[in-house]
């Protein structure tokens, strides 16, 4: 068997070979624990598959391409080792994927064989590693005799970006840290306690964060009608609204004609004599209302306020007839901000608005804005803060950059013509 | 700052469609006719005037349409015109016109049968720099990979009839065109991971949309690597280039309705 070359049954016969271990241990072993390879275990483990790697290509380059082990370069190799992992990816598409910490419990065949939780995997991890394998051994059987063309520049940015990549993205998925921390306004002193995500204990950071604001921009609101019995927006095919962007203003809802006069962003229900009415407000609770006039037929208008509630306020609506209403619905949200001051342990300090999509960086900490009181809305004075702690995003976004500058000379470099493409096959 | 560009909306989408689409007819009837030229304006016309509608609605939502279902159809429309010009005047290969023509118009007809009105509200997640160019990194590449596929069939069925120097040449024509699309669907994907990170803490979270963008990838890196080691086995490779296609539909449209799915998507277009 040495010294023949290995062809499409060989490399079948190793991924299904490979993918029938990962199951065996699946099955005897159970799931991976989701902190199996926290480092060192990881880096160790890592630092190995690339020493195989390297011996298993200098074994190669010493018997000089006689060994089976230049298979391990070759098409039929990467072929086999990506539609492997594509068929596990696709099995992993199609069935709904739930935490490994749940799946473990559970007793069902699909769940005993990991297909609820695939990530977690002996096989998965298995044909991970095995097209890293291939991956890392085609890299170096190429960059031993690479030319100084964009097409070998191209290859060595999309083949090491990618090993890069899937390499640090291995390590990183081990020992990411997620924290939830709550913090609020009417708190005396920092938080510095934060829930771990996958175990829900909570623990001393590193960190304290003190909150000192938190504020919701929003979108003005919008006046809909609904049908009284569900609920629900009309008309129920596609829901119409007006927005209170510039009042007074007016439109039609689902054939209703209104009419906007006056509009308060914060304001609260005042009882008169006769009727209820709404005046500017401008604390705790405040909420959004307006007053209309709906046209309800030739020669009749209904006048009155409608509005958004609040915690402390019940929201109110303007009945038009005994099935339909109208009513202002809550405004969507345009940004959540909180300012805060950060301390770390080493006595840093900083202070920042973290807002979403503006997370706070600490050395190798992000802190993201995560959630507010949904109940309070804009009243809120607890603010919710993800920290995530990510010790190899340097690894990946090497990869990611090289990966970017493979994308972009795929794109440009040209390929090349159809007859001289047949004479690189045959080496 | 003068307003070069009009308030649009979904309504007027039919005047803007039905010109772009009798420009398509010129240009590929030139093209046809080995009218080159007036095929290339025609076409690059077409495309001036979707964009204007783009433009428009851009300008009236206050926010980029990119947001809907129907919004992202509306830029595959215009991505495969666009595709289908780039082929035609760098390969002179003329019937791509007629197919690129008919795929964005079945795209606009449907916009025009089902169209999606969208309130101008975006989430605050959606507020970012990446949104923009993550998004139609990814619809060009669709359209490009579209192209893509039209060839291979192309090619499928027109084996016997042409020369084999021909058939090599379009066979070139669809690897470029895999090559443009996987390229971009990588940098798509780069700046969509960038952003996440920004955005809520992990470039890559394993949500059933994120799984099958990375299935999509790996089924079309089969494809580009078929080609390289089998270069004469295009039929296999024809195969993948099908079923990485309808990776892709899931990848885009289909993950709403994958039972798998369902609830746990963070990247629901909204409906
Ligand atoms: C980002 C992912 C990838 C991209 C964009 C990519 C792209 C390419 C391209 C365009 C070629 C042919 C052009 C050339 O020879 O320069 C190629 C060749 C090759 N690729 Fe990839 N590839 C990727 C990932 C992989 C992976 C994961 C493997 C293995 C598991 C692999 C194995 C190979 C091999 C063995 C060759 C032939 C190399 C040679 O001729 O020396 N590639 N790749």
């Amino acid at each position: 068997m040495w010294g023949k070359k290995w062809g499409w049954f060989e490399s079948v016969a190793i991924v299904a070979g490979l993918g029938m271990v990962g199951v065996v241990l699946q099955l005897s072993v159970g799931a991976i624990p989701h902190n199996a390879f926290v480092s060192p275990v990881n880096i160790v483990g890592g630092s190995v598959l690339v020493a195989i790697i390297i011996l298993c290509f200098t074994i190669l380059y010493k018997y000089n391409k006689k060994t089976p082990l230049a298979f391990f370069a070759g098409g039929k190799a990467t072929l086999s080792s990506m539609a492997a992992l594509l068929l596990v990816l696709v099995l992993m598409g199609f069935t709904k994927q739930i935490p490994v910490s749940m799946g473990i419990e559970l007793t069902h065949p699909i769940h005993r064989i990991g297909l609820s939780h695939i990530l977690s995997t002996w096989y998965f991890l298995i044909l991970y590693l095995y097209l890293l394998f291939v991956l890392g051994f085609v890299i170096i059987n190429r960059v031993i005799r690479i030319k100084a063309n964009l097409r070998d520049i191209a290859f060595v940015m999309n083949h090491i970006g990618l090993f890069i990549t899937l390499f640090f993205g291995m390590l990183a998925s081990a020992d990411l840290q997620r924290y939830r921390m709550h913090t609020d306004t009417e708190s005396d002193y920092p938080e510095w306690r934060g829930i771990d995500n996958i175990t829900g204990q909570v623990v001393d950071l590193p960190i304290a964060i003190d909150l000192l604001s938190f504020d919701i921009d929003e979108y003005p609101p919008k006046l809909m009608i609904i049908d009284n019995n569900s609920g629900k927006p009309l008309p129920l095919q596609r829901a119409e609204s007006l927005s209170l962007e510039a009042v007074p203003t007016e439109g039609m809802i689902d054939g209703w004609q209104i009419k906007v006069k006056e509009y308060l962003p914060y304001s609260a229900a005042v009882a008169t004599p006769d009727s209820l009415v709404f005046r500017e407000f401008r604390s705790l609770g405040a909420v959004q209302s307006a007053k209309v006039d709906v046209r309800l037929n030739e020669d009749s208008v209904l006048s009155g306020w409608v509005a958004t509630g609040s915690h402390i306020f019940p929201y109110r609506s303007l009945k038009l007839t005994d099935s339909v209403s109208l009513v202002m619905a809550d405004p969507e949200p345009k940004q959540y901000s909180s300012r805060v001051v950060l301390y770390a342990q080493n006595g840093d300090t900083d202070s920042a608005t973290i807002k979403v999509n503006q997370p706070l960086r600490y050395k190798s900490w992000y802190i993201y804005q995560l959630n507010y009181n949904r109940e309070q809305g804009r009243w809120s004075t607890m603010s919710e803060f993800e920290l995530v702690k990510d010790n190899w995003l340097w690894g990946v976004y090497i990869g990611f950059a090289m990966l970017f500058v493979g994308a972009a000379m795929l794109f440009m470099s040209p390929l090349p013509k159809p007859d001289n493409e047949k004479e690189l096959k045959n080496e | 700052m003068i307003d070069l560009l009009p308030l649009l909306d979904w309504t007027d989408f039919v005047y803007f469609a039905t010109p772009t689409f009798l420009l398509l007819v010129v240009s590929v009837v030139s093209a046809l006719m080995s009218k080159r030229s007036l095929a290339i304006v025609a076409g690059a016309l077409a495309v001036v005037v979707f964009a204007f509608f783009i433009g428009g609605m851009w300008h009236s939502l206050q926010r980029p349409p990119l947001r809907t279902m129907g919004e992202t159809r509306l830029w595959y429309s215009f991505f495969v015109i666009i595709a289908g010009l780039i082929v035609f005047v760098r390969w002179r290969y003329k019937w791509i016109l007629s197919f690129s023509g008919l795929l964005s118009t079945v795209f606009m007809i449907i916009n025009i049968a089902k169209p999606e009105i969208h309130s101008k509200t975006m989430m605050p997640a959606l507020e970012s720099p990446f949104f923009v160019p993550h998004v139609i990194s990814y619809i060009f590449a669709y359209s490009m990979l579209a192209a893509a596929l039209i060839m291979g069939i192309y090619i499928i069925y027109n084996r016997r009839k042409n020369s084999s120097i021909e058939i090599d040449k379009m066979i070139h024509i669809a690897d470029n065109l895999v090559y443009t699309g996987m390229s971009f669907l990588m940098i798509g994907l780069l700046l969509g991971a960038v952003w996440a990170k920004i955005a809520w803490g992990t470039y890559w979270g394993w949500d059933p949309k994120e799984t099958w963008a990375a299935i999509t990838m790996l089924s079309y890196l089969l494809y580009i690597h078929h080609r390289v080691y089998c270069p004469k086995r295009f039929e296999v490779s024809f195969l993948l280039l099908i079923i990485s296609f309808l990776f892709l539909q899931i990848c885009w449209y289909g993950v709403n309705y994958l039972p798998s799915a369902q609830n746990s998507s963070i990247h629901m277009y909204g409906m």
